[in-house]
């Protein structure tokens, strides 16, 4: 597959469940290596994590034991160029609307919150490209929405780089300035659609409500929809119903 | 047994025991916790193909042990720490494997995103997720090592708890052999105590999820 990420864009990748989405995030996170190709910062080959990338996880990935600022620290502590760790958590925190929570711990704060903190630490080394594996799949719709409206409005101010893997078309057609379809296995890039409007009209019409929106929607809809009919009849091919009650045999 | 404190009898016994559990508790802590931590964190592979043979060790009733034991080390102290070492060490490190093969994948992979060591997400990241887990061993392994006190000190002692009880009772001193009996009642709580406390103290934030 074959994917140009411009600086300082906001991409979104979507695809049917098992195309690999999470593994492109993967490798760009430098936590896999590539069976055959290579993925490339400004001509930088990727040989593994580095600081220029921060990544955002669907399940938070937060440590228990640590409340919301050493969360934020932990990448940090690493680093012994950083003066004062803190200073930039409590900066980042803020950024993130989480001024005041600072001593939270993970299970005192929502869910939304806590990916807030992920978002924090992700963003706290500074990096040029921020990588989100489906951050919002595991908050109620209302503070998914808000979640959106805030990361536009973080990218916007901290003009990073965004890399977003979603399974809502929605979400990818709010958020994005590119929304990148995805085929089913073998993942390779289907159709890159442009998404030509800007943040600032994103942020302050209702931009979902609009007929552009459902136009943009249908199209990716017509786009993806083959692709995840092909991604069904391929796990119904791999697990037959008789192996299906094999399984299930241990009762 | 006011009259067995007071002629230092229950001290004295109270004392050889203590200094039995504690020294086979404490080797026990220093060889199993290391072990345990380096077999599930850094040596995976080799764990799990030695892991049907701690098992089948683990399993091995002790005190069908303890004569071999003897025949090894003597009818000494030695035999004694020793056999409760080895008791300990099994519920102390299997805990402790697991509780560092049940760490959260994610958190080991958002920590080798952000650049961090191999030896800093090990202490940062693994120790602290298993630690309630491997307490879970530690409380189990305390439990034993007072099981094993006893029983050894049954079989073949000239002090200790143990043997007050069963000396006592040999001469049918009735109260003597209940003062024995709830003595290590009240140490086993004590004990018990003691390391949920710690328990608590070191995974407060366990708790809520507990719940």
């Amino acid at each position: 597959m074959n994917l140009d990420i411009y600086d300082g864009e906001f991409i979104a990748i979507l695809g049917p469940s098992g195309c690999g989405k999470s593994t492109l995030l993967d490798l760009i996170g430098g936590l896999s290596t590539p069976n055959g190709g290579e993925v490339k910062i400004d001509n930088n080959i990727i040989e593994g994590p580095g600081l220029d990338r921060g990544i955002v996880f669907q399940q938070y990935a937060l440590l228990p034991w640590r409340n919301a600022l050493k969360n934020v620290t932990f990448p940090l502590e690493e680093n012994k160029e950083e003066k004062d760790p803190e200073e930039i958590a409590k900066k980042y925190l803020s950024l993130v609307g989480l001024t005041g929570f600072e001593d939270r711990y993970p299970h005192e704060l929502s869910g939304g919150m806590k990916q807030r903190v992920a978002i924090a630490r992700a963003l706290a080394i500074e990096p040029e490209i921020l990588l989100m594996d489906e951050p919002f799949a595991a908050v109620d719709a209302q503070t998914r929405s808000i979640l959106q409206t805030d990361l536009i409005k973080i990218t916007e101010n901290t003009k990073k780089t965004v890399v977003f893997i979603t399974h809502s078309i929605d979400e990818a057609i709010f958020l994005a300035d590119r929304v990148a379809i995805m085929t089913a296995r073998p993942g390779v890039i289907k159709e890159i659609v442009n998404i030509p409007v800007t943040r600032e009209y994103r942020l302050n019409t209702d931009f979902k409500s609009t007929t552009e929106f459902v136009r943009i929607r249908h199209k990716i809809w017509e786009l993806l929809k083959e692709e995840v009919v092909k991604s069904q009849e391929i796990v119904e091919k791999q697990v037959e119903p008789e192996k299906i009650l094999e399984k299930g045999g241990g009762i | 047994m006011w009259r067995l404190i007071l002629d230092g009898t229950l001290q004295i016994n109270i004392l050889s025991s203590l200094w039995r559990v504690f020294t086979g508790f404490g080797l026990a802590l220093l060889v199993a916790l290391p072990l345990g931590f380096l077999l599930g964190g850094f040596f995976k592979n080799f764990e799990k193909a030695v892991n049907p043979l701690l098992q089948i060790l683990s399993q091995a009733n002790p005190f069908t042990l303890f004569p071999i034991f003897i025949v090894f080390l003597g009818i000494g102290e030695l035999s004694k720490i020793t056999i409760i070492y080895w008791v300990t060490q099994w519920p102390i490190l299997l805990n402790t494997i697991t509780g560092i093969s049940n760490v959260d994948p994610v958190l080991v992979k958002m920590a080798k995103s952000s650049g961090i060591s191999k030896f800093s997400i090990f202490t940062k990241v693994l120790i602290p997720a298993s630690l309630p887990t491997v307490f879970t061993g530690i409380r189990m392994g305390s439990v034993f090592a007072f099981f094993m006190l006893i029983g050894a000190e049954m079989l073949g002692s000239t002090s200790g708890l143990g043997y007050m009880i069963m000396q006592a009772q040999m001469v049918m001193q009735i109260p003597k052999m209940w003062a024995g009996i709830v003595t290590v009642a009240i140490f086993g709580i004590l004990i018990n105590y003691l390391i949920l406390y710690l328990e608590k103290r070191v995974s407060v934030w366990k708790q809520d999820i507990n719940v």
